[in-house]
C-alpha cells in the first residue's frame, strides 16, 4: 500500500489532523463558563446540521467503512442486513428520544445516570447500570484505538508502526477535546461527517457500479460462490432479526448518543437530524456493502485475504489505475481516519462524564461544584486513556470481538431508557431485577459457551429475559413509595 | 432553553397545519406506528422467500435483496412522515 499511495498519505492525514486541532481551538473560543452542560453538552445548544453531522459521524465508526465491505465480501448479499440494522438504531430513537430530550431540558441532565436517578431513585440501579455502561463504551473505545494503530501501520505499509498510530492519533483527540469539550467534538464530528459523506462518494465513484456491471459481477458470484448470492435460509434470517434487534436497540443507547440528545438545541434541531439521519444508512451502509460485493469478484486472484484487508487492497488497486482515482483513494483514507477519531472522542467524552459526574461526583468529589468536576474528568480522561493505550499496545482481542461484546452489554441497559421512558408503570424493583437477570443470563450464556441460542445472538435472548421480568414484576409488585411515576 | 417549551406549547394548543407536526396525547407516537414497523421490518428479511428460489437478476441485484432494500427504504420513508407529521408535543410529557 505504501508504494501507491506514500507520501500523500502522509500529507492528507497531516492537514486533516491540522484542521481539526484548528476546530478545538475555535470552540474554546465560544464557551461561556466550566459547567458540567457547557463541557459536556455544548451548553445544550447543537443545531440542526451539526447534531445531524455530530450523530452521523458518530454512529459510524471506521469498522464501517473497515469492517463492513469485509464482512460483505465473506458473507456476501446477505451483508445487506447492515443497511437496515443501522436504519433500526434512528427508528429506536423514536421509542425514547422525543420525551427524554424534554426531560432532560427541564430537569438539567448530563449524564445518561441522570435520567435513572431521575426516573428509578435508586442508587444501586444507577450504580450497576452505569457499570455496564462504562465496561460497554470503554470496550468501544479501546477498539477505537487499536483500529487508529491497525490503520496507521496498514496504510503506511508498517513504515509508522502500529504503536505511533494509536498514541498520534489518541493524542489529538485528547488534546481537541480537553480545550473545547464537546462544542469541539461537535464541530470536529460535522467536518468528520463531510468527510465521511465524500470519501463514500469517492468510494462509490471509484467502485463506478451500474446495472450492468453489478448484473456480470453477481452471476460471476453465482457461478463461483452460490451460498453469497442465494436467497437466506430460515437460521441465516433469525440471525437477521436478532441484529436487527441488537444493533437497533443498542445503538440507541450508546451513552454518546443519549448526550446528543440531551445536547440538541430544541425538539425541532432533533426532529431535523433523525429525519435526514434514517436515509444515510442507504446511502453510506449501502455503499459499503456495494463495495465489498464488488470485491469478490475482484479480489478474486488475491488469494485469500483477511476481511479488515478489503478495503486497503481496494484503494491500492484504484490508486494505480489514475490521478483521480487516487485523489479518491486519499479522501476515503482520510475518511477512515475521521470516522475512527469521531467515535473515538464522542466516547472518550461520554466516559468522562460518567466517571466524573456519576462515580466521583457522587463519592469522593460530593458537594465539589461544576468547575472542580469539570476539571476533574478532564483530568480523568487522560489517565483513562492513558491505561486503554497500554492495553492496546498489548491487544488480546479481536476488533469484531470488542464490538460484539459491547453491543451486547448495552442490549441489557436499553430497557431502562425505553421502557423506562415510554411505559410509565415500569417500577424500580422491575428494572432493577430485569437488569441482574438479562446480565446473569447474558453471562451464563457466554460461560457455557453459547454465543447464540438458535441463532439468536446471547444478548438479545437475555434481553428478552431482561423485558420479561421487567414487566411481569413490574404486573404484580406495587409501585414503590420513591418512584416518582412519569407524568403525561 | 425557555424559548423551546414556549414553541412547543404553541403547537401543543394552537390550530394544527400541514406544516406542523400533530401532538400525541401523551407525548409519544401513536402505537399503530410501531405495527407499520413490524411490518416493514418483516419485509426487509427474506424469510418468506423460498431458499431454493432461483436466481433473478433485478437492476444487477438478486431479487431478494432488491426487495429488502425496497423494505428498508419503506421504513425511511414512513420514518420520515412520522417524524414530520406525527413528532409528539413537548409539553405533554411533563405538564
Amino acid at each position: 500500500m505504501s508504494s501507491s499511495l506514500g507520501g500523500g498519505v502522509g500529507i492528507a492525514v497531516g492537514l486533516y489532523l491540522a484542521l481539526v486541532l484548528a476546530l478545538g481551538v475555535a470552540a474554546r473560543r465560544q464557551r461561556t463558563g466550566d459547567s458540567l452542560a457547557e463541557f459536556y453538552l455544548a451548553g445544550r445548544q447543537l443545531s440542526g446540521p451539526v447534531l445531524l453531522l455530530t450523530l452521523y459521524a458518530t454512529q459510524y465508526s471506521g469498522n464501517t467503512l473497515i469492517g463492513y465491505p469485509g464482512e460483505a465480501y465473506r458473507l456476501g448479499f446477505s451483508w445487506v442486513m447492515s443497511v437496515g440494522f443501522m436504519m433500526a438504531i434512528i427508528v429506536a430513537y423514536l421509542l425514547f428520544a422525543p420525551r427524554l430530550h424534554h426531560l432532560a431540558k427541564r430537569h438539567h441532565f448530563v449524564t445518561p445516570g441522570d435520567w435513572l436517578t431521575y426516573r428509578f431513585h435508586s442508587p444501586s440501579l444507577t450504580l450497576l447500570a452505569n457499570v455496564l455502561l462504562i465496561a460497554a463504551i470503554a470496550n468501544y473505545l479501546l477498539a477505537q484505538l487499536m483500529a487508529m494503530g491497525h490503520i496507521t501501520a496498514g496504510l503506511s505499509g508498517g513504515a509508522v508502526p502500529y504503536w505511533v498510530g494509536v498514541v498520534l492519533l489518541t493524542l489529538v483527540v485528547l488534546v481537541y477535546e480537553t480545550i473545547g469539550g464537546m462544542r469541539a467534538v461537535a464541530w470536529t464530528d460535522a467536518l468528520q461527517g463531510v468527510m465521511l459523506a465524500v470519501g463514500l462518494t469517492g468510494l462509490l465513484l471509484a467502485a463506478s457500479p451500474t446495472p450492468d456491471h453489478l448484473a456480470a459481477v453477481t452471476t460471476w458470484i453465482a457461478r463461483e460462490a452460490p451460498e453469497k448470492v442465494s436467497v437466506p435460509g430460515w437460521d441465516v434470517c433469525r440471525n437477521w432479526f436478532s441484529t436487527l434487534a441488537l444493533i437497533g436497540l443498542s445503538g440507541a443507547v450508546y451513552p454518546h448518543a443519549i448526550q446528543r440528545i440531551y445536547a440538541a438545541r430544541d425538539s425541532t434541531a432533533l426532529r431535523r437530524s433523525f429525519s435526514v439521519m434514517v436515509f444515510l444508512p442507504m446511502v453510506t451502509t449501502g455503499s459499503v456493502f456495494l463495495v465489498g460485493i464488488l470485491a469478490i469478484e475482484q479480489l478474486a486472484g488475491t488469494g485469500p485475504i483477511e476481511a479488515d484487508q478489503v478495503l486497503p487492497l481496494l484503494l491500492t488497486e484504484w490508486s494505480a489505475r489514475s490521478p483521480v482515482l487516487y485523489a479518491l483513494s486519499l479522501i476515503v483514507i482520510v475518511a477512515v481516519v475521521s470516522a475512527i477519531m469521531s467515535t473515538a472522542d464522542s466516547v472518550l467524552l461520554s466516559l468522562s462524564s460518567i466517571l466524573a459526574k456519576d462515580v466521583l461526583g457522587t463519592t469522593v468529589l460530593r458537594g465539589a461544584d461544576e468547575a472542580r468536576l469539570t476539571h476533574v474528568g478532564k483530568m480523568v480522561s487522560w489517565v483513562l486513556v492513558a491505561g486503554l493505550v497500554g492495553i492496546a499496545l498489548n491487544p488480546r482481542f479481536t476488533l469484531w470481538g470488542l464490538t460484539e461484546l459491547k453491543m451486547e452489554i448495552l442490549a441489557q441497559v436499553a430497557p431502562l431508557f425505553i421502557l423506562g421512558v415510554s411505559w410509565d408503570r415500569l417500577t424500580t424493583p422491575a428494572a432493577l431485577a430485569g437488569l441482574a437477570t438479562g446480565v446473569a443470563v447474558y453471562a451464563g450464556l457466554l460461560a457455557s459457551g453459547h454465543s447464540q441460542l438458535w441463532n439468536l445472538h446471547a444478548g438479545v435472548v437475555a434481553m428478552l429475559v431482561n423485558v420479561g421480568v421487567c414487566i411481569a414484576v413490574s404486573k404484580v409488585g406495587s409501585p414503590p413509595s420513591r418512584l416518582e411515576p412519569l407524568p403525561g | 432553553m425557555p424559548h423551546d417549551y414556549q414553541d412547543s406549547g404553541a403547537d401543543s394548543h394552537g390550530p394544527v397545519t400541514s406544516a406542523q407536526p400533530v401532538p400525541a396525547s401523551n407525548g409519544q407516537f401513536p402505537r399503530w406506528i410501531w405495527g407499520v414497523y413490524l411490518l416493514l421490518f418483516a419485509a426487509s428479511v427474506p424469510w418468506y422467500i423460498p431458499a431454493d428460489a432461483p436466481l433473478r437478476l433485478w437492476f444487477g441485484l438478486p431479487h431478494w435483496v432488491v426487495i429488502s432494500l425496497a423494505a428498508t427504504f419503506g421504513v425511511a420513508l414512513f420514518t420520515a412522515f412520522v417524524i414530520n407529521r406525527l413528532w409528539p408535543s413537548q409539553e405533554s410529557p411533563d405538564a
